[in-house]
């Protein structure tokens, strides 16, 4: 009976035992009873094998754990060198052997190909909006430029076109005149005078006041 | 004349460069008229307000015609004439923080109000002119690319509109080259990220 009682107590402090955390007295007291009693020995190896495994398979998994962190670390950081490096390789602007490590990447990982076809395709879509920006442009400032720059007046063109217009007029004025003060030409200048009227008097009746005041004018 | 103007047509852009480098006007008109819509285009992206865009393109074209014979090279053009590009637009933004905000006296609706309201000058992007353009896509990539800070701005629409090289913007820039780098790959990841659901088809 009190055989009974000592094992329970020692089997109950066999855990402490174990980790050596019992003070002096019942460390011999345990150890004693450990001596004799084949049952509580037989426990007490179970008990120490059993958190020997526990504790060495814990270690493992830290260890493991930690590893594939590592791990994991280690491609993110890959991924990110493979990212911040892949606008100068979309541009043609990275030394050779970097721009050779983003493909072996690519062909390791096919996934990150999509990172590039993405840059390819922001490429194109900023492509096709500036173009069409340039379609809303619709002035023209090549005249005015070139005009200020060399230093005429911005309606330049059209004070041109006015004077060849007013020299033109001039000419044809002074021509008219030396034409009418020859013979022949007076006699040109009456009959075309006569089929202006005609055609005034045929094609204008509302108009033969007018004919009639020009044929007074001319044969008074 | 006219026969004059369609030879400029069929000329490569070097050609007209060094023509009118030569004082040939024609040549620099048709240099001009090439190159309006690119300035236009580069400005729209870079600046955030609507009005100055045709201000800045003529400014910018009639810069580049009047110092085009200090350009020695005509294959560094593009390069070039994006300097150009950038420092007016730096020069302009450098103007618009010296200058006092303006608030307009007419607008009656906002009067109790102290602060400015920001919704309004907001609204006035997106008024006329950007709704001509085609279709809700564009608008979102306008958006986005007027939403990214400055020097990221002007990186990506170096690169990606005019396709200049890193070395070349890194000159126009006055940064280094990995700068350069990194500023373009983090304005695209960005622009992925704004435009993701448009890119996955």
């Amino acid at each position: 009976m009190q055989e009974k009682e000592t094992c329970k107590k020692v089997t109950s402090l066999l855990g402490l035992y174990i980790d050596n955390k019992l003070d002096e007295d019942t460390k011999r007291f345990v150890f004693t009873h450990l001596e004799y009693c084949q049952e509580c020995h037989e426990k007490y190896l179970m008990l120490k094998q059993l958190i020997f495994e526990l504790r060495k398979a814990y270690n493992e998994l830290i260890l493991d754990i930690q590893n594939q962190e590592k791990k994991h670390l280690f491609y993110i950081k890959e991924y990110e060198k493979f990212h911040s490096n892949l606008s100068a390789y979309f541009d043609n602007e990275l030394p050779l052997n970097e721009s050779l490590n983003i493909k072996k990447y690519m062909i390791k990982f096919p996934n990150a190909r999509q990172d590039l076809e993405e840059m390819y395709e922001l490429h194109n879509i900023i492509s096709d909006c500036s173009s069409s920006v340039k379609k809303t442009m619709n002035q023209d400032f090549s005249k005015k430029l070139s005009y200020k720059i060399q230093g005429k007046p911005i309606n330049y063109r059209q004070q041109l076109s006015l004077k060849i217009a007013s020299y033109a007029l001039i000419i044809l004025t002074i021509s008219l005149l030396i034409f009418s003060t020859l013979p022949q030409g007076k006699t040109v200048i009456e009959k075309g005078l006569k089929y202006f009227k005609k055609t005034i008097y045929v094609e204008a009746p509302s108009t033969r006041k007018l004919a009639n005041k020009l044929k007074t004018a001319q044969h008074p | 004349m006219h026969l004059l103007k369609r030879s400029h047509k069929k000329l490569t852009r070097e050609e007209l460069i060094l023509r009118s480098q030569q004082d040939d006007y024609l040549a620099l008109e048709e240099l001009i008229k090439r190159e309006q819509k690119n300035a236009y285009a580069s400005f729209f992206y870079l600046a955030t307000e609507k009005e100055d865009i045709l201000d800045l393109t003529q400014e910018a074209l009639f810069r580049m015609a009047k110092n085009i014979k200090s350009l020695r090279d005509p294959k560094k053009f593009q390069a070039w004439f994006n300097q150009i590009i950038t420092n007016l637009f730096n020069d302009e933004m450098r103007k618009k923080y010296k200058r006092p905000q303006q608030i307009s006296i007419d607008d009656t609706s906002n009067e109790n109000k102290n602060v400015i309201n920001i919704s309004e000058i907001k609204d006035r992007k997106k008024l006329p002119a950007e709704n001509t353009l085609a279709g809700e896509l564009n608008k979102k990539i306008t958006d986005a690319i007027h939403n990214l800070p400055e020097p990221f701005r002007i990186a990506i629409v170096l690169r990606e509109l005019q396709g200049l090289s890193y070395e070349e913007i890194s000159d126009i820039t006055q940064t280094s080259i990995g700068t350069i780098k990194s500023r373009i790959a983090r304005a695209r990841t960005k622009l992925q990220e704004s435009l993701k659901p448009y890119l996955i088809q």
